[in-house]
């Protein structure tokens, strides 16, 4: 198997695959398997072989792994929280979690560190099992507000301001324009406007300082107006009225969000 | 920020869904570290675009290094204002320094040692200092027109301070010594002028074994009579910039000024390399030049070390142009070739 692995000794060596005693055939298997997804050259190898290591249960992985990552999961699970006890929790539950207090059918323990493929770090990977497992929490504690209520609450009160017919034509207009957008610029609008994040926090989600945020917002939001309002034109709506529908407060637009969602889903 | 119509942000509203399947850690943390393919890339932001689950555990990772709770909120919606309050805080430090310097208490302190220093440079032989590769660059022309130097002929402000007239103390001795003409009794010279340091260059065997009075021994000395009297003190904050690239003195070297900008110390980190970037973050340093050369100072300049930039299979060879310092274990590179290097770990491992 290591001919599938191009200068596989060599990797063995400098992976110290040997140190956390993987055999040759075992760590090109654990590399085959990972390039399957990626390519060799993006693959963290070191960071997926002492993963790998954990999980078999090597002690040396594990001594190296805690002196690596326990002061960084601590503190990355105290970022997310931003409460001393909830951090501990989540970072002891994960830990346990690392170690494996499930078995599997033979009785071997599973490791979530099993699951790591060592296509990002090892330590942004930890961060972000943290973070989901925080979420799961949330959610399951009922902190997170559903969209649908959130968004309920909000448009509640409304009253009738446009005719149905121009309610409709507004709303096929800016689905459409919608739509035209990309996945991205529609991922910026939503963590934006409906999120209510910061250009900071956008700009440290996608790696790009603040003011690159802001840009693009700005080219995106004056674009899909434009965008907009020309369907609007097409359909046979001055600029003037559309330019005066879309600043229109949308709780005056006379729609009952709930139903409507309801309806949409 | 351009302001988004009510109804449209409830049409994207409306698009929002409450998912079950989402993407894996692995892909999450492959996509924050801008790892995947451009198709998957595209997925991602598909599935991120209508799912608030997800784009909460992109935020909560992205924002976990912050042990406290992120200064984020409304400061960072004004991202044009920053540097009023940088530039503010630096002329509070720089006003706060001056003044102490000025103060009565650094005056009697200056004196105390500047006699002192005096006494036993009359008793102690000469001896040579030793050099370490980040003293201060010697500059030869110096010492001799130290005494004689215009104010006006300083691009930089002409300050008075006792830093300087205890270096004049210095070079009226070493004048003695190698013969330089008697320095006139006060004179004024620019901050920058390491008159002592340029005299050791010149003459090597003349130089007292006394330490240079540097800032930090001046705040040492100072600070231990401010705390003593129960006062706060402040603490000086290094700053930073290139030698000059052109000139074959400075090249490789970088400036280091611990009194917010009046006095520069030149550090020599390598001078066979033009350096053409720079980044400080605390007291790591990380200065980048022609040939893909990297170096990193951990103590605030005192000592570098050569990193190679290298994935498994290539080197980087282009000079470097930018730094980026994200945090202390995540460092961006850019290179005349427009390529960027990335480190998630401090700089022992790299990709492209």
């Amino acid at each position: 198997m290591s001919e599938l692995v191009p200068g596989a000794t060599r990797l063995y060596k400098k992976s110290r695959a040997e140190d956390f005693g993987f055999t040759l055939e075992e760590f090109c298997g654990i590399v085959t398997d990972a390039v399957n997804r990626q390519s060799l050259a993006d693959l963290r190898l070191n960071e997926l072989i002492l993963a790998r290591a954990c999980a078999r249960g090597n002690n040396k992985a594990w001594e190296e792994f805690l002196s690596l990552y326990r002061a960084k999961l601590h503190s990355a699970a105290l970022g997310i929280t931003k409460e001393e006890s909830v951090a501990r929790e989540i970072a002891d539950s994960l830990y346990a979690d690392l170690y494996g207090t499930r078995a599997d059918e033979s009785g071997e323990r599973i490791s979530k560190l099993e699951s790591y493929s060592g296509r990002g770090s090892l330590e942004g990977w930890l961060k972000t099992v943290l973070a989901q497992e925080y979420v799961n929490r949330l959610r399951k504690e009922r902190k997170l507000v559903s969209f649908d209520e959130s968004i309920g609450n909000r448009m509640d009160g409304i009253s009738e301001r446009l005719p149905e017919e121009e309610c409709a034509q507004l709303r096929q207009a800016t689905d459409a324009a919608l739509i035209e957008l990309s996945s991205e610029e529609r991922f910026l609008l939503a963590a934006y406007y409906l999120d209510e994040r910061t250009l900071g926090e956008i700009g440290r989600m996608l790696n790009v300082h603040e003011s690159t945020v802001s840009r693009r917002l700005e080219k995106i939001t004056s674009a899909l107006r434009k965008r907009i309002i020309v369907r609007l034109k097409k359909a046979g709506i001055t600029k003037d009225a559309a330019e005066e529908m879309l600043d229109l407060d949308v709780r005056d637009l006379g729609i009952d969000v709930r139903s409507r969602l309801a309806q949409e889903r | 920020m351009a302001k988004l119509s009510q109804f449209v942000r409830f049409r994207l509203a409306m698009q929002q869904r409450q998912l079950t399947d989402h993407p894996d850690a692995n892909l999450m943390e492959a996509f924050a570290e801008q790892r995947l393919s451009a198709r998957e890339r595209a997925e991602i932001f598909g599935h991120l675009a209508t799912c608030p689950e997800c784009r909460e555990v992109l935020s909560l990772a992205a924002s976990a290094d912050a042990n406290t709770p992120a200064a984020l909120s409304e400061r960072e919606r004004r991202p044009a204002t920053w540097w009023i309050w940088r530039s503010a805080a630096a002329a509070v430090i720089c006003l706060v320094t001056t003044v102490i310097w000025r103060s009565p208490l650094f005056e009697n302190s200056m004196k105390l040692e500047s006699t002192a220093k005096a006494v036993i440079a009359k008793k102690q032989p000469v001896v040579p200092a030793a050099v370490t590769p980040n003293d201060v660059e010697p500059e030869k022309s110096k010492p001799a027109k130290l005494p004689v130097l215009p104010k006006q002929a300083s691009p930089r402000k002409s300050v008075q301070i006792p830093t300087l007239r205890l270096r004049q103390d210095t070079a009226s001795h070493l004048s003695a010594k190698i013969s330089l003409p008697e320095p006139p009794p006060q004179v004024e010279v620019t901050a920058q002028v390491p008159s002592s340091a340029a005299a050791l260059d010149r003459a090597p065997d003349q130089i007292p074994s006394e330490p240079k009075p540097t800032f930090q021994t001046q705040y040492r000395a100072n600070a231990a009579k401010v705390f003593a009297s129960g006062k706060a003190y402040p603490r000086p904050k290094s700053m930073w910039t290139l030698g000059e690239a052109t000139a074959a003195a400075t090249q490789g070297t970088v400036q280091k000024s611990e009194d917010g900008g009046s006095t520069w110390q030149v550090i020599r980190v390598d001078p066979s390399t033009l350096l053409y970037a720079l980044s400080a973050a605390g007291p790591n340093i990380w200065v980048g030049g022609a040939d893909g050369k990297l170096f990193h100072s951990a103590d605030d300049g005192l000592h570098w070390i050569q990193i190679t930039v290298a994935s498994d299979y290539s080197r980087m060879t282009e000079s470097i142009t930018k730094i980026d310092v994200i945090d202390e274990q995540q460092i961006r590179l850019k290179t005349s070739s427009g390529d960027e290097w990335v480190t998630v770990d401090g700089g022992l491992h790299w990709r492209r």
